[in-house]
């Protein structure tokens, strides 16, 4: 909105809307009176076309294709002179102009904002985006970035490796702009396959599996979150019903925990449970934590032995 | 399926003290073009307030009718403007805590904030008109937008516009009387403003002041968003009337002699300069000193700024606005308001009218606000849910019956 003006219908003190627009209150002058009468007329003429128009479709038809022309709207057209950006992420004006190629200098009406508006789609990080005319001269650019989930390191074109990002819905992109601590506080991903199509990289499968546990974990155990490296696919089973499948995440203690696809809020506070217990009895680190049974399954670092302890379950 | 285009037909209803302007634009994909407009000269209305229901209606009717007949079409909605001297604002903050445990700032935090801001009850008889966005504090530090960001506290600061209720009931049934609904109002001084002031302008921080025939109002911008809005019970009328009393003539000829010989700062030739008083030559007109017409005008000019400097002394400080003070509506083509303004206001001040962009003949300062009225319905019709009622061709038809 022009004016940054917020209305709200659920506002619970009194607006100007609670007015009732239907009230008898009204004084309909001569003016008025004939203004409505001219719309009853009109809108009987515009009843008995329709039943002409019926009987003689076909033929109206015919000589509206015919007779199709096109009307061309002209009107005041400013050229443009530049832009405003918003997003919800970390892409800037700077990735805008060079991505967009923005067409500064052509009148507003003759700029295609569908066709830049597919431009900044194209782009991997770009999850939605919105251009607008903003009259008389400039235009909006809204973009909602992809979040990513997990990194990937990947050969690159010119030799080397580089760091790739996937969003939830699999998408697999550069992270502009995205600065150092974010990229370290991404867990990699292992166990996948990159195919490219078109010179792109094929969207990958199922990580909203992952995504959905990142995301849980992030928000609600920030302090096991921080130490996890790795998500490992490997031994992941998309089949509905399969009894193996789970989701390994590597941490940076060299220590493997193992989830169930699927309630990852009860396995993370049973995993959090698992610390806080480990924790009072001195043994801090672990071999494997396996989460994906009933009751989480503990092997400790400490001894060769497996231990099995139960935690009251789910 | 026919390919069909979204359009809309909107009407823009300016009722003030001396006229009633009346745009009517077209909206497609393409942006607005005015089609039509209608001008009736102004009744029952004194100081913004609608005094004799009657007289408002015909008066409007006619604008709205001429408006639509120059336009060959119907409006299907209206917006309409809001002035007056129960016209009132105050500041309000919606606080809320950030209730994720990473402290990222979410939607229904910020939604519950801006809820929490809008809650608070107005005196019975009283109705909000605006609820304008001022700004955002994270923990205290401002940002312009909180989304995504981290904190503990969230605080959405207000500015909001209410005004009486029967005012207000007014202004919208004397449109409902054509038979058109009211789809938004808008504050005059808003609407004025956002067409008179760029953005760079409004960023930088700007005072737009709308003389009108019965009242002043005015809106403060800065860093982009409306500060303050006000309305003062001190328009053109009150020049006149002053010229009126101070000379001993009617209201017909103090008008004249404002409009043909006012200024509001004097200057050594007006001492020698001569005037007629009625300017028809018959028995009891005589020749006075133009400074006598300046020295009425000037000390009122004077007094309107003072009292717009006390209103704004809490919010503007000791620091001009960058944007200075932009003048427009009829009472500021009184020559010499804006040296009154500059002087009194400390910061620079010029008349303003409306933007290139509009037709040449509606460019004066007198049609800022209802193109202000227009432009907003243009930007209404471009949010989801207004293009979603819009392209309905059963409401269109039911909307015809009305």
């Amino acid at each position: 909105m022009i004016f940054n003006s917020q209305r709200s219908k659920e506002t619970q003190a009194r607006s100007w809307r609670l007015i009732p627009q239907t009230s008898k209150r009204r004084t309909v002058t001569p003016i008025a009176r004939k203004r409505m009468l001219m719309f009853y007329l009109k809108a009987t003429g515009g009843i008995v076309a329709v039943a002409v128009m019926t009987t003689s479709i076909t033929a109206a038809v015919l000589y509206w294709r015919s007779h199709e022309v096109n009307i061309a709207l002209g009107g005041p057209s400013v050229p443009v002179s530049g832009f405003t950006f918003e997003t919800n992420g970390f892409l800037d004006g700077r990735w805008a102009s060079e991505h967009l190629s923005l067409p500064v200098g052509t009148p507003i009406m003759d700029v295609d904002i569908y066709k830049l508006r597919d431009a900044a789609l194209s782009y991997g990080q770009v999850e939605s985006a919105v251009v607008s005319r903003l009259f008389p001269d400039k235009l909006g650019i809204s973009v909602k970035e992809r979040a990513p989930v997990l990194r990937a390191r990947i050969p690159a074109a010119g030799g080397g490796t580089r760091d790739v990002f996937i969003a939830a819905d699999g998408t697999v992109y550069h992270g502009f702009n995205y600065s150092v601590e974010l990229r370290r506080s991404v867990p990699f991903v292992d166990g996948v396959r990159f195919q490219r199509k078109g010179g792109r990289i094929v969207p990958l499968e199922h990580m909203e599996v992952a995504a959905a546990l990142v995301k849980v974990a992030r928000t609600r155990y920030p302090d096991i979150y921080k130490d996890w490296r790795v998500v490992d696919y490997s031994r992941f089973d998309a089949e509905p019903g399969a009894r193996t499948s789970v989701l390994t995440v590597r941490t940076s203690g060299g220590g493997e925990i193992r989830f169930a696809p699927g309630d990852f809020e009860a396995q993370l506070r049973d995993l959090a449970d698992v610390f806080a217990y480990n924790g009072v009895r001195g043994e801090k680190s672990f071999r494997k934590i396996d989460l994906s049974y009933e009751d989480p399954v503990v092997l400790f670092a400490s001894g060769s032995t497996a231990v099995r302890r139960s935690w009251g379950g789910r | 399926m026919f390919g069909m285009t979204y359009k809309k037909i909107i009407g823009a209803v300016d009722i003030g003290t001396s006229k009633v302007s009346v745009l009517v634009g077209e909206v497609d994909k393409g942006g607005l073009t005015i089609i039509g407009e209608g001008q009736s000269t102004s009744m029952g209305v004194v100081k913004g307030g609608v005094v004799d229901f009657t007289k408002v209606s015909d008066a409007t009717h006619a604008a709205m009718n001429a408006a639509e007949k120059s336009a060959g079409v119907v409006m299907e909605e209206v917006y309409l403007s809001q002035t007056g001297g129960h016209v009132q604002g105050f500041a309000n903050q919606g606080s809320v805590p950030i209730g994720a445990q990473d402290g990222v700032v979410s939607k229904a935090d910020i939604r519950q904030a801006m809820e929490n801001a809008k809650r608070k009850e107005l005196p019975d008889g009283r109705l909000y008109i605006h609820h304008v966005l001022n700004g955002y504090l994270l923990d205290a530090r401002s940002v312009e937008s909180p989304l995504a960001m981290r904190g503990e506290h969230l605080d959405v600061a207000y500015w909001h516009v209410h005004g009486d209720e029967t005012q207000i009931g007014n202004g919208v049934h004397v449109i409902n009387g054509y038979g058109l609904d009211v789809k938004d109002i808008i504050l005059s001084s808003i609407a004025s403003g956002s067409i008179i002031a760029s953005k760079e302008e409004k960023d930088s921080g700007v005072l737009v002041v709308d003389i009108g025939r019965g009242t002043t109002d005015y809106v403060l911008y800065r860093n982009g968003r409306v500060q303050r809005t006000g309305v003062l019970r001190v328009g053109g009328d009150h020049f006149t009337n002053d010229l009126s009393i101070g000379l001993r003539v009617n209201y017909r000829h103090a008008e004249r002699l404002k409009r043909d010989y006012g200024k509001a700062v004097a200057e050594r030739s007006d001492g020698k300069d001569k005037v007629w008083l009625f300017g028809d030559y018959t028995i009891g007109d005589r020749q006075i000193p133009q400074k006598a017409i300046v020295q009425i005008l000037k000390a009122r000019a004077d007094e309107l700024f003072a009292i717009l400097k006390k209103e704004l002394s809490p919010v503007l400080g000791p620091d001009a606005l960058a944007g200075g003070v932009l003048l427009t509506g009829g009472g500021s083509r009184l020559p010499g308001m804006e040296d009154s303004a500059r002087r009194a206001l400390g910061m620079e001040a010029r008349a303003s009218n409306c933007p290139d962009w509009v037709r040449q003949d509606l460019r004066q300062p007198e049609y800022a606000t209802v193109i202000g009225l227009l432009y907003y319905g243009m930007s209404a019709q471009g949010s989801p849910d207004a293009q979603g009622r819009g392209g309905n061709i059963i409401s269109r038809v039911t909307g015809f019956f009305r």
